[in-house]
């Protein structure tokens, strides 16, 4: 919820940078609006979609300010379960690397692999 | 068949009319060049056609059908754009391919129509490639691949070679012009650059602001422009200009005379003048002439060399029966 504005930003600025041209190009060669969008403005707002994701995914993974301030140990998200490990009684150092590393390793395994679309995402309209 | 009409024709963004309301006829299987100034309307009077744009008034009629409110795709024609407008996520197979792949065509159809045009604009080679991997020209002959695969009545051109260098977009109007003529369809072709215009036009329109200012073969507007704004557009370099006085010794305003009609003199002529810049070309020297007679230097047209260095002395003489007059409206006196 906190992260929708920089969403709704981001892939604002994404599909405004689609060419019109191309979307005329293909109002010319006959595509309904659906297929317009099912073929054409989708697959080039991909790299834009895909950036947009991960950054949503890496912010939410990281608003563990708001979850230890505003959630019950009950309903802890893992940001919050890390923080646990460090209480009044004692550092868990073990514990606490290891809840650390499965807690950067989806992100670091995504971006990893999603790096190019990232890349590519962020810098989208900033060259010609 | 592909004969487009235009009655009436306006369009305005807002309160302000960038195309007044206008007539014109575009015969079927003709080459009809629009060419006029930045800003002139052309491109949004290309784009009236293929509705893309909405007309504010008047009808446009193809093949003696009322097509002013049916939608682009429905109108049987076929557009290249300025930047291509080619998809960027599709092979130029699937770019091709596209429009027959929305008409619903089987996949063998498709792929014979697909293969055709490609060996018509030598693509053969690139038909896996992405847009991203081809040169320009190649773009650009993806993007007429995928105009021809459609049989249109008629394609519209807007400034298809502005994205070109000079060589090849030399090269590309060549192509344009084999295409009209093995094809025999109507093409509408807009362009700002008159050497374009003049070389592939069977019938250019001039437009200035949105209105006609003339329309007729190139040679018609090259030896009979029915302006000044036409005189100086067409030709290049463009025709000497000059008023005053020398205008008034032959009941004129204005009269206008091209660089390859004057002489050239170092003994006797009826303008003195001193050269200024020379444009050697090898096969032509234009030079660039201070006279007496204009405030403006005038362009003279040399054929090959010729030893005139800067600050030479020279008389021209232009030749009477290519000298056109025009009236204080800057309309042409016959």
């Amino acid at each position: 919820m906190m992260n929708l504005p920089i969403i709704v930003w981001m892939l604002y600025t994404y599909f405004k940078e689609i060419p019109g041209e191309i979307l005329e190009a293909a109002r010319m060669d006959g595509a309904s609006l659906r297929e317009e969008i099912l073929y054409v403005l989708t697959p080039m707002a991909i790299p834009g979609m895909a950036s947009t994701v991960l950054l949503n995914v890496i912010l939410s993974w990281n608003e563990a300010f708001w979850t230890l301030q505003l959630t019950t140990s009950d309903a802890a998200p893992l940001t919050q379960f890390i923080a646990s490990y460090s209480s009044p009684e004692g550092l868990f150092y073990a514990k606490l690397s290891a809840a650390s590393i499965m807690a950067i390793a989806p992100i670091l395994i995504m971006g990893w692999f999603s790096q190019k679309q990232l890349v590519r995402g962020l810098t989208f309209g900033a060259v010609k | 068949m592909g004969q487009i009409q235009l009655n009436q024709v306006s369009k305005s963004f807002g309160s302000v009319e960038v195309i007044p309301p206008l007539d014109l006829t575009i015969e079927d299987g003709e080459f009809v060049v629009f060419v006029g100034p930045s800003g002139c309307g052309k491109s949004t009077l290309l784009r009236l056609i293929a509705g893309l744009e909405d007309v504010s008034g008047g009808h446009v009629t193809i093949d003696g059908a009322d097509a002013t409110a049916v939608p682009p795709a429905k109108r049987g024609l076929a557009m290249v754009f300025q930047s291509y407008a080619l998809y960027p996520h599709m092979s130029v197979k699937k770019n091709i391919a596209f429009p027959l792949r929305m008409a619903g065509l089987g996949q063998a159809a498709q792929d014979k129509k697909v293969e055709d045009a490609a060996r018509v604009l030598n693509l053969t080679d690139y038909l896996d490639r992405k847009p991203g991997q081809l040169s320009g020209g190649q773009r650009q002959r993806v993007a007429i691949g995928r105009a021809i695969v459609r049989e249109p009545a008629a394609f519209l051109f807007d400034e298809p070679l502005s994205n070109l260098d000079a060589a090849l977009r030399v090269g590309m109007r060549l192509e344009i012009s084999e295409l009209h003529k093995r094809l025999d369809t109507t093409m509408i072709y807009v362009t700002h650059d008159q050497v374009e215009a003049m070389t592939m036009a069977d019938k250019i329109v001039v437009l200035q602001a949105g209105v006609i200012e003339q329309v007729g073969s190139p040679l018609e507007l090259y030896q009979r422009p029915r302006n000044t704004f036409v005189a100086g557009f067409i030709g290049s370099p463009k025709m000497n200009q000059i008023e005053g006085p020398e205008a008034a010794k032959h009941d004129a305003t204005t009269i206008g005379i091209r660089p390859e009609h004057i002489d050239i003199s170092e003994t006797e002529g009826t303008w003195k003048g001193t050269v200024g810049v020379s444009e050697h070309l090898g096969s032509d020297t234009f030079f660039h002439v201070q006279t007496e007679a204009s405030a403006e230097p005038l362009t003279v047209r040399a054929t090959g060399e010729r030893a005139l260095g800067y600050g030479d002395t020279v008389y021209l003489t232009p030749r009477p029966d290519h000298l056109h007059r025009f009236d204080s409206k800057g309309l042409r006196l016959e």
